[in-house]
């Protein structure tokens, strides 16, 4: 039988969130008193640890961070990015709820790498009863010199405050979250300039994922060999992986990177009722649809490119034998449409369009035209969409119809001439 | 009552008073206010000192300020996948019978406004229910008479 | 400080553009079209239409032309298959949500939107015949707005903003539900009408209030109309028949309106002598600074925005107005008519003209006196150069010591120094500069449109004429020898 790989988790549930006591006891801010001590120390393990971005791109955290280290400025900024917001993820939500510390002194640390001494925690709205617990650990903290000024006597200087998101699937894209944070619509900016270089008010900025930021301190404290101990060469390290579903035990679970989708499904359980698996979607809402032959695939980049899907932010959702490919795109395409920023035509006026038709699939029956209308626009927003939201919005769509083509025939009349 | 939350509200804009707090002032205005109303918008861009047309085109963006939300209890109700295969259709469907509304519509007394919406990030404590800012989970059909009920008598 | 010269192919052609060029700005350097919606040069680059998508060898997405840098050796492709069937999606989607009104629509024969889908070869009705009624908002005297023909690309509102800052203009709502357009009604939100919103939409969803009819009706009843022609609006009406950006065809513009019927026709450049004169005489009246009232836009906004200064504001009405009201003196009967490149001045509660329209009013006026566009054109081409009527005797010449611009003729007739006399855009304009040192006799003349009334918001629409490379100003003002 699998079993969880904890180290994130390691402390979850075990203490009490709000008690500084207790985490100190675990090991807690033993990473901060390191890095204030040997701020050049930092980048060289971050680097040498191979930590990656955990909220679905896996960009090198080392490289970020020295992108704002190198850009000069007057002021430059960390920003968590605590908007969790793609259906069938809430691995942050559970991070933010019991180990908040870890998350925060994983800022401190990015400040301290980076030369950022103002730190943002961007909290989705849907959060918000998490907002007083973190306000509170916040405000004690810098009170008594973990946060604030001068930190430890360091002399390093590093300031929290939290923003309330306010209802936007798109602010945890990065230059998104920024535009929020400016006060303007969320819509996604032109890249380049990155963030790093161009950020928070034309500031370098760093913005990592809570999950990201939470591993942080592992690293510091214990070193890179000790995170590289697990995990694959490329991405080493553990993740907290979402399983959601009609499953009996649904929840998050912490696997190495590369465990594979089987050891997931089975910590959660498999299909309530003793029902056949009949497909996953992984990755997220925008997540491939794929059959259940594919359960014994790694959960690692090269092992879901085999699939034909991206590890995305880890969530994996378990569907059933009855459950059509057509309804969970519906809900996909639907999910997406509501949430785009409505700038680009694609993006705009093509999932409206894709919606229109899966709604009237998902009623009852359509012509044979407009299922390959169907297929003929995804493709379409996919390649011409301006950013990640279009352009992987129609990927269930894509793998959908591939994968499950007999659940689309289904909805199709038969003509009869 | 209304005039200690305006007061409120002023206080806080002259605390969070750059561009940059836009959306910090549009959420407390909310939350003290009740609705983001067009003359509490017109208000809010002549103390910012900001183009009107500006503040309203930033509100109208938001999932939780777009809506002017003339009713007392704003319901969302999680249309994802992952809810979805917890039962959560049969959640909403119960809403939709027991207030006698379909989704994206108001109650003609003004009491409830019922929407499917997005991920609450509770995949998997589903379904999961937002009423106004408050998140609820593992909300199944049979338990939402007994919620309606609770929320009526709270509002009096 | 030259820039170093990149060198790319395009469609297999070796090609080479200034480093920090995008594809865009070398295929057009080039000769080579790629179409697009909403890039508008000097005001508009988002990346959002998509319609300007290129394969790139070695992207794994389509780029988009107008935001992507060009790098050495860059292979890009802007014919292929793939890029025509995602162009012709992308108009066929943006169809499904607009009017086709087009034989009656204002923006008929110069509507880009609608060039496009013939020049990819869309099909408009692909996803049904879009069933949206008009929807209308013509609450403003000077610009009006039809939701219904909107394509959603923002150069409205970009072109606001950039111009004025007054974003009166913007978008609303998420996703498919946005719309673009004033918050309430155009007429309700202080829009100062200087139309460069019109003259920024690529479809028929702006345009500025319709006043041809008064006109009809006065032609078609014999009153004696007189025309009071702007320099401006006669020089550049030729891009409305083909002509190229810079062409001056005053002269033709003034035999077309005799063609049409018009008694009269005078050249208002023989206004601005007397208008000179008067606001001189006002300094040195007033011996304070004065704000001028030429720009009607500006002048509404001083009143509405920055009233502590409009005391400043000058009594001496614009040349067109004092032009008006010297022809309603000479000859009572006058239908008098101003055609102007000014959308704003439609706002003057008090014009003294019977009836104000604009450069692209009276191109379609043309287009309907001969029936259709391409009739049209011919008559153009076939037309001799007029010369303008005389004014009557007291009206003054501007005279030769004026070296081109309005404000220094005032100047030269006042004999106070050159830096007593500045003029201002209202974007980016300090309002605690209009009250400082306002003794000081002097003008401040404050404009609304980017480059002046030769770019005035009732001039034809630049991007739905000819590609070309300099601005319109530019390419205007040096086919008329001056900027105003």
């Amino acid at each position: 039988m699998t079993e969880q790989v904890k180290r994130v988790l390691a402390n979850a549930g075990m203490i009490d969130p709000l008690s500084r006591a207790q985490y100190e006891q675990v090991g807690g801010f033993e990473a901060l008193r390191r890095a204030a001590a040997d701020p050049e120390m930092i980048l060289a393990e971050i680097s040498a640890s191979g930590l990656c971005g955990r909220g679905g791109a896996y960009f090198p955290v080392g490289k970020k961070w020295s992108l704002v280290r190198d850009t000069p400025a007057a002021q430059k900024y960390v920003v968590a990015n605590a908007d969790e917001g793609e259906p069938g993820t809430c691995k942050d939500r559970l991070i933010l709820k019991s180990l908040p510390r870890e998350v925060l002194e994983g800022m401190v640390v990015a400040g301290i790498a980076s030369g950022a001494s103002e730190g943002i925690l961007y909290l989705r709205g849907e959060y918000a009863d998490l907002e007083p617990m973190l306000q509170r650990i916040i405000d004690e903290d810098t009170r008594d010199g973990y946060l604030g000024s001068n930190i430890f006597g360091s002399g390093h200087d590093f300031n929290v405050r939290i923003v309330m998101g306010e209802g936007s699937y798109l602010c945890g894209e990065e230059t998104a979250l920024l535009e929020s944070l400016e006060g303007y619509r969320a819509e996604p900016r032109l890249k380049p300039p990155y963030p790093g270089v161009s950020g928070y008010l034309k500031s370098p900025t760093v913005i990592n994922n809570v999950e990201t930021l939470a591993n942080v301190p592992a690293v510091i404290r214990d070193g890179a060999a000790a995170f590289r101990s697990c995990g694959t060469e490329r991405l080493p390290g553990t993740k907290l992986f979402t399983a959601s579903g009609d499953v009996q035990r649904p929840g998050v679970y912490e696997l190495p990177i590369g465990a594979s989708l089987r050891d997931l499904y089975e910590l959660a359980g498999g299909i309530n009722g003793g029902r056949q698996l009949k497909g996953m979607q992984i990755g997220g809402a925008s997540g491939s649809l794929v059959r259940a032959g594919c359960l014994d695939a790694c959960m690692d980049p090269e092992g879901c490119a085999a699939i034909g899907t991206m590890l995305g932010t880890g969530s994996v959702l378990f569907f059933p034998e009855g459950e059509s490919a057509v309804s969970i795109c519906l809900r996909s395409i639907r999910f997406f449409a509501d949430e785009s920023c409505g700038k680009c035509t694609p993006c705009r006026q093509g999932l409206e369009q894709m919606r229109r038709i899966l709604a009237a699939m998902d009623q009852g029956q359509v012509r044979k035209q407009q299922l390959e209308e169907l297929g003929m626009l995804a493709a379409y927003v996919g390649r011409n969409a301006f950013y990640g939201l279009g352009q992987m919005a129609v990927t269930p769509v894509l793998t959908g119809l591939k994968n499950f083509p007999e659940d689309f025939e289904a909805r199709v009349r038969k003509e009869e001439f | 009552m209304r005039e200690q939350n305006e007061n409120e509200l002023i206080l806080f804009m002259e605390k969070h008073g750059r561009r940059s707090d836009l959306l910090a002032v549009l959420g407390e205005a909310q939350r003290l206010c009740g609705s983001l109303t067009p003359e509490l918008q017109q208000r809010i861009a002549s103390e910012m000192h900001l183009p009107a047309a500006d503040v309203a085109s930033a509100a109208s963006f938001y999932s939780f300020l777009k809506h002017a939300g003339s009713a007392r209890y704003a319901i969302r109700v999680c249309g994802c996948e992952a809810c979805a295969l917890q039962q959560g259709s049969d959640t909403l469907a119960a809403f939709e019978q027991e207030l006698g509304i379909r989704a994206g519509e108001s109650t003609a007394d003004g009491m409830f406004s019922l929407a499917a919406g997005g991920c609450l990030g509770r995949c998997a404590d589903g379904p999961a229910v937002m009423i106004n800012q408050d998140v609820l989970e593992r909300v199944r059909a049979e338990d939402v008479p007994g919620l309606l009920q609770g929320l009526k008598e709270k509002a009096g | 400080m030259s820039k170093a010269m990149i060198a790319l192919s395009i469609d297999g052609k070796p090609v080479t553009a200034e480093e920090g060029s995008t594809i865009l700005d070398a295929a057009r350097q080039n000769g080579i079209v790629i179409p697009t919606l909403c890039y508008l040069k000097n005001v508009s680059r988002t990346g959002s239409c998509r319609m300007c998508v290129v394969e790139v060898r070695g992207a794994r997405n389509l780029m988009t032309a107008c935001t992507t840098a060009v790098r050495p050796g860059m292979e890009v492709f802007t014919d292929t298959d793939l890029v025509r069937s995602s162009r012709r999606e992308t108009l066929e989607l943006l169809c499904r949500d607009h009017r086709m009104d087009c034989d009656s629509c204002p923006r008929y024969t110069d509507c880009e939107f609608h060039y496009w889908i013939g020049q990819c070869g869309a099909d408009d009705s692909r996803y049904g015949t879009c069933r949206r009624l008009p929807e209308k908002d013509e609450t403003s005297p000077a610009i009006a707005m039809d939701s219904s023909k909107c394509i959603l690309c923002r150069r409205c509102v970009q072109a606001c903003h950039l111009a004025t800052g007054l974003d009166i203009l913007s978008i609303f709502g998420r996703g498919a539900e946005e719309r673009v357009g004033a918050l309430t009604s155009l007429g309700s939100t202080g829009c100062i009408g200087c139309g460069q919103c019109v003259t920024a939409c690529p479809s028929g969803a702006l345009y500025e209030r319709d006043d041809t009819q008064k006109v009809w009706n006065a032609l078609e009843h014999d009153r004696h109309v007189t025309v009071l022609l702007s320099r401006f609006a006669g020089a550049c009406i030729g891009e409305a028949f083909h002509d190229p950006i810079g062409t001056n065809r005053f002269g033709r513009a003034v035999s077309m309106l005799r063609k049409m019927g018009c008694a009269e026709v005078l050249d208002l450049d023989g206004m601005l002598g007397t208008y000179a004169k008067a606001c001189a005489e006002e300094i040195s009246r007033r011996k304070a600074r004065v704000l001028s009232s030429r720009c009607p836009a500006a002048a509404a906004w001083i009143r509405a925005a920055h009233p502590e200064a409009a005391s400043l504001l000058s009594d001496v009405p614009s040349p067109a107005v004092m032009a008006a009201r010297m022809i309603r003196a000479h000859e009572p009967d006058s239908f008098i008519v101003s055609v102007t490149p000014c959308t704003a001045e439609k706002m003057n509660a008090d014009p003294a003209a019977d009836a104000v329209i604009t450069t692209r009013e009276l191109a379609a006026m043309v287009n309907r006196a001969c029936v259709s566009r391409y009739t049209a054109c011919r008559v153009w081409d076939s037309l001799e150069d007029g010369t303008p009527d005389s004014w009557p005797q007291e009206a003054e010449r501007a005279g030769e010591d004026a070296d081109g611009s309005l404000l220094d003729a005032v100047r030269s007739r006042s004999g106070l120094p050159a830096d007593a006399f500045r003029q201002l855009q209202i974007a980016g304009a300090d309002p605690s500069e209009f009250m400082k040192d306002a003794e000081q006799p002097g003008c401040l003349e404050i404009m609304a449109c980017p480059d002046g009334c030769i770019t005035g918001g009732g001039q034809l629409s630049v991007a739905g004429t000819d590609q070309i490379l300099a601005s319109a100003a530019d390419g205007r003002a040096a086919g008329l020898g001056r900027a105003e």
